[in-house]
Formats: structure tokens, C-alpha cells, sequence
């Protein structure tokens, strides 16, 4: 039995355009390895393409790509030790040396510190907001945000305070 | 360090262009979708999607043959402008397009957390259908007005007649056309606890290079009926009670109070 499903090639590059940037940084901050991120994308776009219904607002799809490229991430990380690719090779690397050093002493903080601070600082999301999605409380995303945060000045080593 | 700097730094985490470029052909090969613009694609279905598919045709037939009325339209048009034309349906004779209703699995958490909602209570005062004219694209959405009796959060009052659109045309006491088993029709005189969406004053719906602002026709909308709304009916205490798993045993709508009043803190 076909279906007919309402995904035109411009509704594709549109919900592309809104989106990929967000998932990118978000499955790369998991995996920190940018042939991954690509692949995972990839796998949430095409769960997005299999839906019929409309999502209920832009808010809405962005939380429900946010969760898939979550859980796949995970699901990925758990069969795949990952291997790190350097980024300066593969993805937009910042050019100011400052913005360099933050970028790479957030990829050596845990998983639990750089994904809330990705959803907090970069997609604009509220402690409550972060808890749904990453299925935590909301006190814990606050430790984690001020512990993820001292980490990372540490890790800077006062030059960036 | 700057919030601002650490957000300028981290959004440098982006795919190059050329990256971006080949993912997006990419996406686009692996959904087979045709090149020409606007064209519809065709996807072949999983079995699972078959059943389901089967299920909703049973559904409609069942609806269709137990259906008496005829269209019937009445003349007076909520909205007229460009190629949009809203106006009140008595009757509608099928469903047209996707129903709007949230059919996605969603656990309690996600409900009180993903959406940005308002909480009352209130009664429906007026049911009624609409039908959307997008220069021959036609869709249906049920309407309800609903007058606030308690503010829970949010910034209606009491007292205020409060319109919202339902995921589809109400007909034969459920919902035509949305997912069975998170709407059913609401009616005059029933009491309820509401968790709509107001539409903001830039909110539009696009269909068929048309676009209606939603504030237009409807303060807001209820994603569906039994998961952002709790009614009390005729038949006892309805919504879907597999979703709120700490009111599995509710009875009243002041139990459904407390407990929304506490998970919305």
C-alpha cells in the first residue's frame, strides 16, 4: 500500500535549512567526531521525513529533532567507540585563537556538561526545558550547567575569566 | 568568560558549506524525493504503517456509512482574504488533508514540558466547524469556545469566551480524521481543564502559496483533546489516563487540578 506523504524537495531544503545547523553541533557535541555527526543528521532527518502529520509549530519540531538526534546519538555512542577526527580538517573551525581554545576545552568536558550548555548557551533553552529533553531534572541541568561551566574555566586556565 | 562569547565560540561548531551541501543531497537521494518542485512523492509504506493504515481506513468507512448529513454551508465567511476563505460548515462530507493532532507518543514530562501552554478551567459554551479554503485546498478543524472559570496559569480571565481550534472536524462525537485515541469531540455544557497554545500575532498557516494568520479565526489551539484537555462528561472523568500515569485513578477534576497545578511548577 502506498501513501502519499506531503514532503516536497522544497519543504526538504527548508526544513534543512532550519534545522541542520542546530542537529550538527548537537549529534557532534555527543560524538564529537564530524563523519558520525554527518551520518546522524542524516538518520534524524530521514525519522522526520517518515512522519504524515504536521508538526504543531516550529517550537515543536525543533524539540522532537532535538530528542531523535539525542537518542540516536546515544544509541550510536553505546555500539561505537568513537574515534575523534580533528576539526580543523572536516567542519567550520572558529578562526579567532580565543574561540579555538573554548571550542576545544568544551570537547574535553564529560557528556553531561557540554550537552546542557550547548542546549543552554547556544539553542536558547531553559533549565525546565533542557530537563525534558534530556530526560533529567531541572536542578540537576543547573548543577550540571555550574559545574560544566567552572570546568571549562578551568580548563581555560584564567585566561578567558 | 562572556555568556556571549561562549556562544559565539560554540556556534562555530557548524558543517562547512560544502558539507552542508552534500548532506542535504544526500537526504534528499535517500528519500527518493522527485526533483521537480511542489511535485508530491510517493513512499512505500512499513507493514506496521499498513496496519495502522488499515485501522484509520476501517475508521473512516465506519464513520463515512454512519454519516446522514449532507454538506451543508453556511454562507457567512470569518475570513476573506486573498485566496483564504474560512467559514462555518454544519456538515462536511470527508475529511480533507492531515489532521493537525499531535499523534506522537508523548509521556507526561513531554506534555507539560514541550509546549508552551496555558492551563484553565472552563466550560465549552459552542462547538462548531470550519472549513479552510486555500484556493481549492480545503481543510476542516473543529472550533470551541470555551469560557475561562479558574485561571490556572497563563493570562486569560474568568469570564473570558476563549476560541480554540481542535486537530479536526468534529463529527458523530469524535474528532474526523485526527488519531482516535487522543480526541474525541467536546460538547456544549461540558466542563473541562484546558491546556491550549494561544497563537502569537505573527502565527500563519500556510497551504497552496496562501497564508492565514491564525490569530484571525482562533485565540489558539488544543493539540489534541484527551492529552492537553480533561473533560468532564456525561460518562465520568475523560483523558488519557495511560499518558498521566500519577492519575491513573482520578475522579474529579479537582484531583486533575492539583496534580497539573503541581507538574506545571
Amino acid at each position: 500500500m502506498d501513501k502519499i506523504m506531503l514532503w516536497t524537495r522544497i519543504d526538504i531544503e527548508n526544513l534543512y535549512e532550519r534545522q541542520v545547523k542546530t542537529l550538527y553541533r548537537l549529534c557532534y557535541s555527543y560524538t564529537r567526531n564530524v563523519m558520525d555527526a554527518e551520518d546522524l543528521v542524516q538518520q534524524t532527518l530521514m525519522k522526520v521525513l517518515e512522519r504524515t502529520e504536521p508538526f504543531a509549530s516550529l517550537d515543536h519540531e525543533k524539540a522532537w529533532l532535538m530528542v531523535t538526534a539525542k537518542n540516536l546519538s546515544k544509541n550510536h555512542l553505546k555500539k561505537k567507540k568513537t574515534m575523534e577526527l580533528p576539526m580543523e580538517d572536516v567542519m567550520n573551525s572558529p578562526t579567532d585563537s580565543s574561540e579555538k581554545d573554548i571550542v576545544a576545552a568544551f570537547h574535553q568536558l564529560k557528556e553531561k556538561y557540554r550537552i546542557p550548555m550547548l542546549l543552554y548557551y547556544v539553542e536558547g533553552y531553559d533549565t525546565k526545558e533542557i530537563g525534558v529533553l534530556l530526560n533529567r531534572r531541572p536542578s540537576t541541568v543547573r548543577t550540571q550547567l555550574e559545574r560544566g561551566r567552572k570546568a571549562l574555566e578551568e580548563l581555560l586556565g584564567g585566561e578567558h575569566l | 568568560m562572556k555568556d556571549e562569547e561562549l556562544k559565539k565560540a560554540l556556534e562555530t561548531m557548524n558543517p562547512t558549506r560544502a558539507q552542508e551541501k552534500e548532506m542535504l543531497q544526500k537526504l534528499i537521494e535517500a528519500h527518493g524525493v522527485r526533483e521537480k518542485e511542489g511535485e508530491k512523492i510517493m513512499k512505500r509504506t512499513s507493514s506496521k504503517n499498513i496496519f495502522y493504515g488499515l485501522l484509520t481506513t476501517a475508521a473512516a468507512l465506519v464513520l463515512i456509512f454512519t454519516w446522514r448529513s449532507p454538506m451543508k454551508e453556511q454562507g457567512t465567511y470569518l475570513y476573506k482574504e486573498g485566496g483564504v476563505l474560512v467559514k462555518e460548515v454544519v456538515a462536511i462530507e470527508k475529511p480533507r488533508g492531515n489532521p493537525s493532532a499531535i499523534t506522537m507518543v508523548l509521556n507526561e514530562e513531554e506534555i507539560f514540558g514541550f509546549f508552551q501552554t496555558e492551563a484553565f478551567l472552563g466550560t465549552v459554551t459552542e462547538v462548531k466547524n470550519l472549513a479552510f479554503d486555500f484556493q481549492g485546498d480545503i481543510y476542516h478543524r473543529g472550533l470551541v469556545e470555551i469560557t475561562v472559570s479558574e485561571v490556572l496559569e497563563g493570562n486569560t480571565s474568568v469570564g473570558q469566551k476563549v476560541s480554540m481550534l481542535l486537530p479536526g472536524p468534529v463529527a458523530e462525537g469524535k474528532i474526523w480524521g485526527a488519531d482516535f485515541h487522543v480526541t474525541r469531540a467536546m460538547k456544549e455544557g461540558e466542563q473541562g481543564l484546558f491546556m491550549p497554545m494561544f497563537f502569537g500575532e505573527d502565527e500563519v498557516w500556510e497551504e497552496n502559496g496562501e497564508a492565514l494568520p491564525m490569530k484571525a479565526i482562533a485565540d489558539g489551539q488544543l493539540l489534541d483533546t484527551e492529552r492537553f484537555a480533561f473533560m468532564d462528561t456525561k460518562e465520568g472523568i475523560l483523558f488519557a489516563r495511560d499518558t498521566f500515569q500519577g492519575l491513573k485513578e482520578a475522579k474529579t477534576l479537582e484531583e486533575i487540578k492539583a496534580y497539573v497545578l503541581k507538574k506545571r511548577k
